[in-house]
């Protein structure tokens, strides 16, 4: 009877035979929807796309810069009409495909170039701008996706912070045999010593130098001469420099970027070069740099609040007539430029670094070079490409008014009478382009000295109980 | 016959929980592979000496935790954590229930309030964290100008360990504020309209009306919404990120930055397993105590 307890209100004459079956048509017809967009994408013919297939963070390549969707192949978007001058005559034809991860602004010199190397080797060269280019963003991004034993390029533009931990780890191919000895003879003292300690691992090279350059001491000429003083050539110039600035101009002696994230890292491990320190260490050289920088923040010749600045704030402060000193990497001088109203050449002129107590004039090198990812399918073709871009003809070639300009002597020598080429020289000259110190597990000791740091600049910590909790987080 | 009908029934019974269970099998399993499985993983990784520099993963029991509680860093970024989220919770439910009250009471307050609180709440959290640390700025933020305008007073929020905590806090509750204010608007717009009407007759003050006759009708939703956005709070990761690094030293970070920390920096994947695991405790017991809540006020209700 309908309605009772022992049956329910609804009543079907479905079999159970029939009921099973409806089940599994459900199931199915489930299923087949939620594989229909895996099935699609894998038998998507567009080879540009394929990389979504990683599990990695990257997603799909950025398409954002229009100039980028003619740069992904080398076979276009390029004018085509002049070969690349000084090719080598030893390159094979492979044929095939390489696809680099880069920046925008890295990656535009190189598509002008590519055809020439597609003409002569048959590999086409793909630009993969999506893969992140900071280096604490790389090591986010593809140690997942290298860990899983993929790689989202050929080829990858790898900062310093990423390099030592992704050889370290043997996620890396080594190609020191490929690139020719014409490559190395080209590098200045400074970029060899550069080279040796953030490109060479266990005797092998993992990267090649690419966008690698100096962080560079700019200065107020202007400022300075109507003060009276000469460029600040040590840290107690820069003392000297605190008060006549602020009284006369209103104006910090030194700016820098000090935030976490890189920016504070940067700052100190230069100042304790300059002390003859090793920042790893927390040595004395590294606790007068401490020492220095609490006392131009007391004397309010350097902004406290640079604490929280990337170069974002800093370059504006610079900009903006708030300093007469900042350290600060290649690209002021054409953000300078750009700011045309304001720009003159004596307001921003490069210095060479000042010295610190019982050191040196001395800056170090930094930036990013081209590495072979070992889950790379096309290692051969990327080899390939790195002994082409190596040679002096093609770093002439890639350097001219873009950020693969470094202190190599076939560019200093294209691109003497420029302000940058100008610049190299000097600091070449007087021998003040460094190393900065390399340890195990690089971005931990990065991340351990910028807090550190902090916590001394803050009050948190007395410079004895930094140097101590420094030591010990780094044993 | 007796049997058939037996048989018949326990068939009914059967098919009536077999089609929803097959129908939703496949999200289950989804959300298996993707949640549960990571959560488990986590865990075990937790027990482990783990990471792409530190050679092969080795077995080291609870190393990680008492190397973890052991640490002042991890210590203050708990704290902060707890204050962060408590704070900020507590702060966005009294804002959120006034916007309520001033949307509900007045024509004009929600044609403006209402779309407001939509586009502030639509804003992304890393667009929030990186407009407010430009803003606050001293030599160069508009926030910070006006202040000194308005004030004379000029703060270098970012620069001190205390004062960055509250700069962050105070942007958490900017940001989230909205959401909570949505909810209690529609909350405070199914209490019966008589009951006001009743008040307004009897001379109830606008704070009487409130507090006898607003809170205890919206009560139930406001505890709901103080547990999920205080969860929500807890693990927060992309603000602090965006907004100071974790910075001043390490004086903002959170758990989530914590582990983001010791995760993809220090690259050390065990101790950051074991500091989600820490984070997943919390939030659990978070979502207890919100359980518990629940009952005792459906008690007191029934």
């Amino acid at each position: 009877m309908a309605g009772t307890e022992e049956e329910p209100v609804f009543r079907s004459s479905m079999t159970r035979r029939a009921m099973l079956s409806r089940v599994g048509r459900y199931t199915a017809l489930a299923g087949v929807a939620m594989a229909t967009p895996s099935l699609l994408s894998a038998c998507s013919s567009d080879g540009a796309t394929g990389s979504t297939g990683t599990t990695g963070t990257t997603g799909t390549p950025a398409v954002s810069d229009t100039t980028r969707a003619t740069g992904t192949s080398g076979t276009s978007g390029a004018t085509g009409s002049t070969s690349a001058p000084g090719t080598s005559s030893s390159l094979a034809k492979l044929g095939g495909q390489i696809t680099i991860g880069i920046d925008t602004a890295s990656m535009d010199p190189l598509v002008k170039m590519v055809p020439a190397f597609t003409e002569q080797t048959g590999i086409t060269v793909k630009f993969d701008t999506g893969i992140p280019h900071r280096a604490g963003d790389q090591l986010t991004a593809l140690v997942p996706q290298f860990q899983a034993g993929q790689a989202p390029c050929d080829l990858l533009l790898a900062g310093d912070g990423a390099t030592p931990v992704f050889a370290q780890a043997g996620w890396l191919e080594p190609f020191t045999d490929a690139i020719p000895q014409a490559a190395w003879d080209d590098l200045t003292d400074g970029m060899t010593d550069y080279a040796n300690n953030w490109c060479k691992f266990n005797g092998q090279v993992y990267r090649l130098p690419g966008t690698v350059s100096p962080l560079l001491y700019f200065g107020r000429q202007d400022i300075l001469s109507s003060l009276g003083v000469d460029a600040p050539g040590t840290w107690d110039d820069i003392v000297s420099l605190g008060d006549p600035a602020k009284t006369k101009h209103n104006m910090y002696a030194f700016v820098d970027a000090i935030a976490k994230g890189g920016f504070a890292y940067n700052d100190i491990s230069w100042l304790s070069l300059q002390a003859a320190g090793n920042v790893f260490k927390f040595d004395d050289g590294t606790q007068n740099a401490f020492k220095f920088l609490s006392q131009l923040i007391e004397k309010d010749y350097f902004p406290k609040s640079a604490l929280a600045w990337t170069f974002n704030e800093s370059y504006a402060a610079y900009l903006s007539d708030k300093s007469v000193t900042i350290r600060a990497q290649t690209d002021l001088i054409r953000k300078a430029q750009a700011s045309k109203d304001w720009y003159k050449d004596d307001k921003v002129k490069v210095l060479l670094p000042p010295a610190g107590p019982n050191g040196e004039r001395a800056t170090w090198l930094g930036g990013y070079g081209l590495v072979i990812p070992k889950a790379s399918k096309s290692v051969d073709q990327a080899k390939e490409f790195l002994a082409w871009l190596s040679l002096p003809a093609q770093m002439v070639a890639t350097g001219a008014d873009s950020n693969w300009f470094s202190p190599r002597h076939s560019q200093l020598e294209a691109f003497a009478d420029t302000p940058l080429g100008r610049a190299y020289q000097a600091y070449t000259e007087a021998k003040v382009m460094k190393s900065r110190p390399i340890t195990d597990n690089v971005s931990k000791a990065e991340s351990v000295v910028e807090t550190v740091l902090q916590s001394y600049l803050t009050g948190q910590m007395s410079l004895d109980d930094a140097v101590k909790s420094g030591r010990g987080q780094l044993g | 016959m007796r049997k058939a009908r037996v048989r018949q029934m326990r068939y009914r019974r059967t098919r009536r929980w077999l089609i929803p269970a097959a129908l939703i099998a496949p999200v289950v399993l989804l959300r298996g592979v993707t949640a549960v499985w990571p959560l488990v993983e986590s865990g075990r990784l937790s027990l482990y000496r783990s990471g792409p520099i530190s050679g092969p993963d080795k077995y080291i029991g609870l190393s990680n935790y008492t190397k973890l509680f052991a640490d002042p860093t991890f210590t203050e970024s708990l704290r902060f954590t707890l204050i962060f989220a408590l704070v900020s919770t507590c702060i966005q439910l009294v804002l959120g229930i006034a916007t309520a009250s001033l949307i509900a009471s007045s024509r004009r307050a929600a044609a403006v309030l209402r779309p407001l609180a939509l586009v502030v709440w639509a804003i992304p959290v890393v667009v929030v964290g990186i407009a407010f640390r430009f803003g606050i700025e001293p030599n160069f933020g508009m926030i910070a100008d006006i202040v000194r305008r308005l004030t004379g007073v000029d703060v270098d929020w970012l620069t001190g360990s205390v004062s960055a905590q509250i700069a962050v806090i105070g942007t958490n509750v900017w940001r989230g504020m909205p959401f909570v204010a949505i909810i209690m608007t529609a909350a405070r717009q199914s209490v019966p309209v008589e009951y006001y009407e009743a008040a307004k007759v009897d001379g109830a003050s606008v704070w009487q009306t409130f507090r006898m006759i607003t809170f205890p009708a919206i009560l139930p939703t406001v505890s709901s919404v103080a547990i999920l956005v205080t969860i929500i709070q807890m693990s927060t990761f992309d603000l602090i990120l965006a907004m100071t690094g974790g910075g001043p030293a390490s004086s903002t970070e959170v758990l989530g930055f914590t582990a983001y920390r010791i995760g993809f920096v220090n690259l050390d994947f065990g101790e950051a397993s074991a500091v989600g695991m820490v984070l997943f405790g919390l939030v659990a017991a978070a979502g207890l105590i919100g359980i518990v809540v629940q009952r005792i006020a459906d008690r007191k209700a029934g």
